[in-house]
């Protein structure tokens, strides 16, 4: 019996003592193997097998190698804001305004609502260069425009959805179908969040409707529901079942949690349940998160200037708001903040979705608040170490959509999953970049292509992961974020 | 160095580096092709580790022959198949060049493939893309990294969970944070902590019930980067020798606790100062 | 032979040419000794494939070598493709000789470039001699177990002295022994009474069942828990996960779904015991089963339970296949534990399935009748007042046979017919035409008063005549697009105008009693699998000029249209506007055609054109009846008449208005009936039936070979089962005897939710790549008591289990257990386990009172948050249930599939967007808010309190009401100290608050907080 065969012994008895206490994740070797090339397999031959004891599940964990991002504000504009009117300039487009569209642009491909010879429509607001990188912006976002320098737009993202609820599962949890953890949850299940009295990830709100996706987009899939995203709502109740009860004091819940505590150690004595002592600690961290989620959601702590800068304004629900209190909750170590704005899906049938009507009001609801949120993050030292992104779903056609051959006032766009613009900001994101770009009609990616894989690993690997790495043992395969892919990580924008 | 080839021997020049091929065609070979196509197994009789050997080709004759035809010449024509194509290059399941590398390969192909044209030759040709490289961990040497370390950190770990951790798992600098503890990591909590103090490099403890006395520690943290002492009792005074002693290069404090004074030996120091 | 030989020598390609012919005299004797294989030494265990050798495969080779990629030719999934010759022309493995197998050579190599496994590292001396091994005596391949029957086997002597004889004691007593572990002591009985009730029937047991509970009548209590409507409510809920049970149609729209009689008929079938095989083939096929009446076709919306996706341009085909794909995967992982969803992309990688079998599974369910439309059609209609179904069913066979009744009428009596093709001089296509056409039809829907059409639909009619004016005004150039006609038919070319009138000019013709026309697909091989665009053909009028130019309008007598599955919906809605307007309008359309339809025009008499004049028919498509994208066009017709007088008297007889009355009477009566449309599952008839191909890579827009007819993967064929060829007969099939999975999966399905972990812990995985079962014996033995035995009698084997010594222990596990089996694998303790989400809040409900027993019926909306249900565009109002419904038991609950209620998902239930057969517990301070906070549970404490105040009022001391509260939430009285503290708790509120109520209202939330109420 050789040394090595002595180890493997050892491996395989501590396997059997240890394995219900921890989540697996994949075996290297095995993991490796999906993806052929050296480089990688050595790198995870090497690292350590990813796994998580599951009695703390949301414990601090630290990622593979310095992460150059501690946390994510995740910005999801819902419904594929009109990259051709905010930030993708394309003068050419603008000349042939009103033409037919050309043959080639229309053979196989698949529309939402396009139907017929569309005509083609230049962006329908000037554009200017701001900032020392001359980055283009449309006049619907000045105040965002003042942060060029800070911004790295990545403007040849494609996908291969066309319709809402598939492309946002794709883009927020790699795949379009149902059943996979959000983005949020794999964050969570591999680095767990800095402040336990909070949870890792919450997710907010805002505009009338919830995007199409539902609740899968911050799912937790196959994970352990722990992982799923807290949606928080920033009026009344910040998280569900927060509150006490009208008659009950926090003095009163104070002596029922003592005496819970009494009772839950002498059932422990008894039947040695493990899971007994686990449940001890959350009683007193839901205590303690009472206090805290609810100062952390009062912003009336804020001063006067700091909630005008964000147009965050206590008594009502608002985008801005969001923005202030997701500050405030990376400042107290809350890993993952997923903010969703609704509804920018602009095909002019109506005068909310015109892009000459209310994307107005749209633009301007996120314009102040984004702005403020990047220069607060800045000031308090925040935004070296918090990735804040901005993207959608997928992007709109360079054509004017007008639905079975109607002519109205309203002005829209069909979707256009071959090209979109999202941008990134802070940890480690090289400021004033602009990555890939489309064709002169802003219709095809025409050099440097981001997959949402791509996008994926990069976010990753910025929070210290190699994205083959993280991945559980799931129905038979090793399952990621990133799938089966073999994505690139953007080493351009990389600071 | 001369290789048995086709029907003779032939002596072989490494690439020089500073060509176009040198530094642009032969290392997107080498990091896709040579692996099946190189001294060790030459598939077909293919070998594209030399140019000269690029030049004799495999069964299929040279590789070099009808630049950038795409249909005659049998490195493009491989390149272009879709990929589950039984012929496709490389095949399925191996990693796949982007299209700017291929871009490469067809401008040089096209230029006759010279194996002395200097990069300004090739105007056009698509930048070199930075690939990212992760590197592999060899976990016992972190282990022996970690060892003077690792008896106090596993008692600290076990006594505050949430307040210490290793900065990442191929390292041994460590990362303390009062977000859990907030109130209850007082100066006694970090003076236990900084039993670490060789190799703490972050320290958050904005929000805590720090006070002056801690400030002797934080200063005795060689490898500290970052501090957070916004919210806690630290006073103007303890800011101040914090800011002219310690190793940080970022600090930050409450709102308007730096004086002038302050602000300006930051400056001269060069340490960020930041304000919540 | 000789070939053989030269592979043999490791000789570079080119001289291998130069050697042959030398070698071959010299070795041909030699040669032969070394075929005979040494016999290996006797006494070491002959290495086991399954066991030692495919785990090896699996974790380190299968990822290049299997069903994803073939690298080199070689895979370790199937045996020839893992000896045969790979790329590298050298045999990979040679039954008896490891020194000439090439496997052994690459993973012994230590050349980076060669060895095995690529750039990674080598394996270990052990596996590597174990594989020498292995190869050395003769490379037997095991399948992997799970695809092989269970055989019965012997059951094992006692080894533990206090358990008795039941079979499941003697097996894991023979495993515990072994193990040098030994049994815990037995509950007491007043916890062994609340994991058995608990366990059957997902409540606590109540106070007066704790005082006459005994050992002697725990086997009676047993008997009365089973025979408890309780028990279906509880096992109900599990299977209700597999099924992906939901009240609403998922994606965004999530429109409310009327499911509640499926889950009705669950629930009873686990109440009535229906045995296990039924049970599953009622829901897979029920609508083929013979007499399997209304019961029958409610079983079968277990696969109408996938999510259908209403997004404005959505197409619909693409969400078909996704809901096909889906029923393909729930089948094979609910009932075999078979990862058949990994296979539509590849062939499986790890288990033995290719691709092709996924696709012939697929064409199974591929033929079925629902769309994905927001009528979420087939329906049958289920009254609420149980007393009418049988009414409402005996209305649905009415109107079935009425149909096919009508169906037989019209291919008797015009059977005969004889269709001649007729020369078609031109075909045009009038684009301001259809416009003008539009418009006139639009305005006299809406001024047709009679019409019981809905405002909405007048609104909308309204829009189409506003714009179809705007579009008459624009279009002063009428665009007119000829078709290229070649004799009897005609193609439409591709910028056809979606409005217009499509003209049809025809040479001279006589005596014509019925004129045919046949709607082709463009490219017929392709639409048999991908269906192309539909068309929607409003309005048919013909007319003719003679040879001197006058013009004769022809009128028609009826329209007969020949797709026999959605006449019922031609027949009734179009036919009704026609009996009150009087015009014929035809309602000849499809969403999509995969094959021809036709449609026969009956003029009132028969038509003659003489010489020199010519007939027009004009079909108008007015995008009326399908205003939706993308518009349907009309692309390739064709044109043939008949001369048979039977059509006159066809229409004579008036039976197509006969029926049509029929008709319209039963669904007046149905729609009088007030019930829930539940989904139900409907077969095509055989010419409407999809085509069913191989998608490559899964994608359903790249199918490739030829049509592939419904089968099951090989590797259960080779033990001799007749393969099926219909949804029924595949059904059957899983109950076939020689099945080797159906019994094992159900087993441990049972036994997971009874011990909290099943023999194979992961259900959803019997392949190679779960984990391997820790009792393989007792699976097996219980396998084939179940099939056999039992008849697959779900109660017997619950009863079996829940009797046996070993699920009687305590769960208090001695301290050499929890060192030497910390997960407990052998069961030498009782796994302690918290309640599922449903219990959780059942049992709150139930300790306080206020549980309310009624069985069945629609969904109920307790208590939630507001704003859970706020989404714009997402259906549904919660309005909260009162008169006792809020207190219904948790599986009542309406459940949306894009808004769960918040309190379940906390605690850990699943999603139910896909089907799942497990759920993972876990342990957070959100449920702990849940249980301290949501006021379902603060009603409850309050329940509880007012129990106690009523006690002491009745004299009780204090200390008595609390022992009384402790019964009925974990079924045990207090100890010392829990009395004293909760003592404590009760002075201390009253010091604080002057109020008795609210402190008894602390100690019942404690009590009701505490551990072991949520586990058992």
């Amino acid at each position: 019996m050789t040394k090595a065969d002595l180890d493997q012994l050892k491996l395989e008895r501590l396997m059997l003592n240890s394995r219900r206490t921890f989540l697996t994740g994949s075996s290297a070797a095995l993991a490796a193997a999906f993806f052929g090339s050296t480089e990688v397999a050595a790198a995870a031959a090497g690292s350590k097998k990813f796994s998580r004891p599951t009695d703390q599940p949301l414990a601090t964990l630290p990622p593979q190698f310095p992460a150059r991002a501690k946390r994510v504000i995740y910005l999801h504009m819902a419904g594929a804001p009109s990259q051709l009117d905010l930030f993708d300039y394309k003068p050419e487009l603008a000349k042939r305004d009103g033409q037919d569209t050309p043959l080639s642009f229309l053979e196989g491909k698949n529309f939402a609502f396009l139907t017929g010879i569309p005509k083609l429509m230049g962006p329908q607001y000037p554009f200017k260069q701001y900032g020392s990188s001359g980055a283009w912006f449309s006049d619907r976002l000045p105040h965002l425009a003042e942060h060029a320098d800070k911004i790295c737009f990545i403007k040849s993202m494609h996908t291969d959805q066309f319709n809402h609820a598939p492309a946002q599962m794709l883009a927020l949890t790699g795949q379009s179908r149902f059943g996979y953890p959000s983005m949020g949850s794999w964050i969570s299940y591999g680095l767990g969040t800095e402040n336990q009295n909070l949870p890792g990830y919450v997710v907010m709100l805002s505009g009338a409707s919830a995007p199409r996706g539902g609740k899968q987009l911050w799912g937790s899939g196959f994970l352990p529901s722990v992982y799923q995203g807290v949606q928080c709502r920033s009026q009344g109740e910040p998280v569900l079942f927060l509150d006490n009860p009208d008659n009950v004091s926090s003095a009163i819940r104070r002596q029922v949690l003592d005496t819970l505590n009494e009772i839950n150690q002498s059932s422990y004595r008894e039947f040695m349940d493990q899971e007994t002592l686990t449940r001890i600690a959350q009683y007193e961290m839901s205590f303690r998160m009472q206090a805290e989620a609810s100062d952390v959601f009062d912003i009336s702590q804020e001063s006067e200037k700091t909630r005008v800068a964000y147009g965050a304004d206590p008594q009502s629900e608002s985008f801005g708001k969001n923005c202030l209190i997701a500050r405030r909750l990376v400042e107290r170590g809350v890993r993952f903040v997923q903010l969703f704005d609704m509804d920018w899906d602009s095909h002019g049938q109506d005068e909310a979705s015109s892009l000459k009507h209310n994307f107005k009001n749209l633009c301007h609801g996120i314009d102040r608040p984004i702005a403020a949120l990047l220069s607060d993050l800045e000031e308090r030292g925040l935004l070296e170490d918090t990735l804040v992104v901005w993207g959608s779903e997928f992007g709109r056609t360079p054509m004017k959509e007008e639905a079975n051959g109607q002519k109205t006032p309203w002005i829209g766009r069909d979707h256009n999953p071959s090209a979109f613009t999202v941008w990134m900001a802070g940890a480690g994101v090289k400021g004033g970049y602009t990555h890939g770009s489309t064709d002169e009609m802003g219709y095809e990616v025409a050099d440097d292509p981001v997959s949402l894989a791509d996008f994926h690993a990069t976010i990753l690997y910025l929070l210290g992961y190699n994205h083959h790495d993280l991945s559980v043992h799931f129905q038979g395969l090793d399952q990621r974020l990133t799938g089966v892919h073999h994505p690139r990580i953007i080493s351009q924008i990389l600071a | 160095m001369s290789v048995a080839a086709g029907n003779g021997w032939v002596t072989l020049a490494p690439a020089d580096r500073a060509s176009f091929y040198g530094a642009r065609v032969a290392p997107i070979f080498e990091k896709y092709c040579v692996a099946c196509h190189g001294a060790k197994k030459a598939k077909d009789g293919l070998r594209m580790d030399y140019h000269r050997l690029l030049e004799i080709g495999g069964e299929e004759g040279s590789a070099l022959a009808a630049g950038g035809d795409p249909q005659r010449n049998i490195i493009q024509y491989r390149l272009g198949l879709s990929q589950n194509n039984i012929l496709a290059m490389p095949p399925l399941g191996y990693r796949r060049p982007t299209a700017k590398e291929i871009a490469v390969v067809e401008l040089w192909l096209a230029a006759g493939a010279p194996v002395g044209a200097p990069e300004s030759d090739f105007p056009s040709a698509p930048a070199a893309i930075v690939e990212v490289q992760i590197p592999a961990v060899d976990q016992s040497l972190v282990a022996a990294l970690r060892l003077p370390q690792s008896d106090q950190y596993t008692i600290l770990k076990k006594r505050y969970p949430s307040a210490v951790s290793y900065a990442s798992d191929s390292g041994n600098s460590i990362v303390i944070t009062g977000a859990s503890l907030g109130e209850q990591l007082n100066d006694i909590v970090l003076a236990e902590l900084a039993q670490l103090a060789a190799v703490i490099e972050w320290a958050d403890l904005n929000y805590t019930a720090i006070t002056d006395q801690a400030i002797s520690l934080l200063v005795a943290m060689p490898a500290l980067e970052h501090i957070g002492i916004a919210g806690t009792n630290i006073t103007q005074q303890g800011l101040a020798v914090l800011v002219t002693h310690s190793s940080a290069k970022a600090i930050v404090t409450e709102a308007g606790l730096a004086s002038t004074a302050i602000k300006y030996m930051a400056k001269s120091r060069g340490v960020v100062l930041y304000e919540r | 032979m000789v070939k053989f030989f030269l592979r043999e020598f490791d000789v570079s390609k080119r001289l291998r040419k130069l050697v042959g012919i030398i070698v071959i005299g010299g070795l041909a004797v030699f040669g032969w000794q070394l075929l005979s294989v040494p016999g290996a030494h006797d006494e070491t265990p002959r290495v086991s494939f399954n066991e030692q050798i495919r785990p090896i495969f699996n974790s380190k080779c299968v990822g290049c070598h299997g069903g994803v990629t073939k690298q080199g030719g070689i895979s370790y999934i199937f045996r020839e493709e893992a000896i045969k010759r790979g790329n590298s022309g050298r045999l990979n493995v040679v039954p008896g000789k490891p020194g000439r197998s090439e496997l052994v050579a690459r993973i012994k190599t230590d050349d980076p470039l060669h060895g095995m496994p690529l750039g990674k590292p080598k394996l270990s001396n052990n596996e590597i001699a174990t594989i020498e091994r292995w190869i050395s005596e003769g490379a037997n391949w095991e399948d992997h177990w799970s695809f092989l029957p269970p055989v019965a086997i012997d059951i094992p002597a006692r080894s533990l002295a206090d358990w008795g004889d039941n079979p499941i004691d003697r097996f894991l007593g023979d495993k515990i022994a072994a193990a040098g572990l030994v049994n815990s002591p037995r509950a007491t009985i007043a916890q062994q009474l609340r994991r058995l009730t608990l366990d059957l029937t997902g409540l606590p047991p109540t106070v007066d069942e704790l005082k006459f509970i005994s050992d002697e009548n725990y086997l009676e209590a047993v008997d009365r828990l089973l025979a408890s409507p309780r028990f279906g409510e509880k096992w109900a809920t599990l299977w209700l996960d597999a099924a992906r049970y939901t009240d609403s149609m998922g994606y965004v729209r999530d429109f409310p779904r009327d499911s509640w009689p499926y889950r009705d008929w669950v629930i009873n079938a686990y109440n009535n015991n229906l045995p296990y095989d039924q049970f599953v083939t009622l829901q897979l096929a029920g609508d083929l089963v013979e007499g399997a009446g209304l019961d029958g076709l409610i079983a079968t919306s277990f696969h109408r339970q996938t999510p259908t996706n209403l997004e404005g341009g959505s197409d619909n085909e693409e969400y078909r296949m996704v809901a096909v794909m889906d029923r393909v995967a729930t089948t094979w992982s609910v009932l075999n534990g078979v990862t058949m969803a990994c296979v539509q992309c590849h062939s499986h990688p790890y288990d033995p399935i290719d691709h092709s079998d996924y696709y012939q599974s697929l064409s199974f369910f591929n033929g079925t009748a629902d769309y994905d439309t927001v009528t979420d059609s087939p329906t049958i209609k289920i009254p609420f007042e149980s007393g009418l179904r049988n009414v409402a069913y005996q209305y649905f066979i009415e109107k079935k046979t009425l149909i096919k009744q009508y169906l037989n009428d019209v291919s008797n009596d015009t059977l005969a017919s004889v269709w001649s093709d007729v020369e078609l001089l031109s075909a045009t296509v009038d684009r301001a035409a259809g416009w003008r056409r539009r418009y006139q039809l639009a305005s006299a829907a809406v001024e047709a008063v009679a019409l019981d059409i809905s405002d909405a639909d007048r609104k909308k009619y309204q829009r189409f005549a506003d714009e179809a004016l705007d579009q008459v005004g624009l279009s002063s150039d009428s665009v007119t697009v000829a078709g290229r006609v070649s004799r009897a038919s005609v193609v439409f070319p591709d910028e056809t105008p979606a409005v217009a009138v499509y003209q049809l000019k025809m040479s001279p013709v006589s005596a014509v009693t019925a004129i045919r026309i046949l709607v082709e697909p463009l490219n017929r091989d392709k639409a048999a699998h991908t269906p192309e665009a539909g068309f929607a053909v409003e309005e048919f009028t013909l007319h003719s000029f003679a040879s001197d130019g006058t013009r004769a309008e022809i009128p028609l007598a009826a329209i007969l249209v020949d797709n026999d599955d959605n006449v019922e919906q031609q027949l009734t809605n179009v036919f009704a506007r026609a009996a009150h307007e009087g015009d014929i309008v035809s309602g000849f359309s499809a969403e999509k055609i995969h094959s021809s339809r036709s449609v026969v025009l009956i003029p009132a008499t028969p038509i003659t054109v003489e010489k020199g004049g010519s007939l027009f028919v004009n079909l108008t498509q007015a995008q009326l009846m399908r205003p939706r994208q993308p518009a349907p066009v009309l692309r390739s017709l064709s044109v043939q008449t008949s001369v048979n007088s039977q059509w006159q008297n066809w229409v004579k007889s008036n039976k197509q208005l006969v029926v049509v009355e029929q008709l319209l009477g039963l669904n007046n009566q149905l729609k009088a009936l007030d019930g829930a449309n539940l989904p139900i599952m409907q077969e095509l008839s055989a010419p409407q039936k999809l085509a069913t191909l191989l998608f490559e890579r899964g994608d359903m827009l790249a199918k490739t070979g030829q049509r592939l007819v419904g089968g099951v993967p090989n590797i259960f064929q080779q033990s001799g089962l007749a393969a099926p060829n219909n949804r029924l007969e595949f059904a059957e099939w899983f109950f076939s005897d020689q099945q080797p999975l159906t019994a094992r999966v159900e087993v441990n399905r049972i036994w997971q939710s009874l011990f909290g972990r099943g023999l194979v812990e992961t259900q959803e995985d019997f392949g190679s790549s779960g984990t391997a079962p820790s009792h393989p014996a007792l699976l097996d033995w219980l396998a084939v008591e179940f099939q056999q035995r039992l008849n697959w009698d779900r109660k017997a084997l619950i009863k079996l289990i829940v009797s046996s010594d070993a699920y009687r222990q305590s769960s208090v596990c001695a301290e050499k257990s929890r060192n030497y089996d910390a997960q407990n694998l052998l069961l030498s303790c009782m796994p302690r386990k918290r309640l599922s989400a449903e219990m959780v809040r059942d049992q709150a409900l139930q300790a306080s009172g206020l549980l309310n027993h009624k069985l069945g019926g629609k969904p109920v909306m307790p208590w939630q948050p507001e704003g859970i249900w706020n989404a714009k565009n997402s259906t549904g109002v919660w309005e909260l249930s009162e008169r006792g419904d809020q207190f219904r038991r948790a599986i009542y609950t309406h459940f949306k599939q894009s808004a769960p209620y918040p309190s379940f998902l906390i605690f850990d239930h699943v999603n139910r967007d896909v089907s799942s057969v497990r759920r993972l517990p876990t342990n957070t301070p959100l449920q702990a808010l849940v249980m301290l906070n949501d006021p379902v549970y603060v009603e409850a404490g309050s329940g509880l309190a007012d129990k106690m105040r009523a006690s002491v009022e009745a004299g009780a001391p204090l200390l008595q009401a609390f022992d009384n509260a402790a019964l009925r939430t974990f079924s045990r009285r207090l100890g010392e100290e829990e009395q004293a503290s909760l003592r404590r708790l009760y002075d201390g509120v009253v010091e604080t608050t002057g109020n008795s109520q609210q402190a008894l209202q602390a100690v019942a939330m404690t009590l009701l907080n505490s551990d072991e109420a949520i586990n058992r």
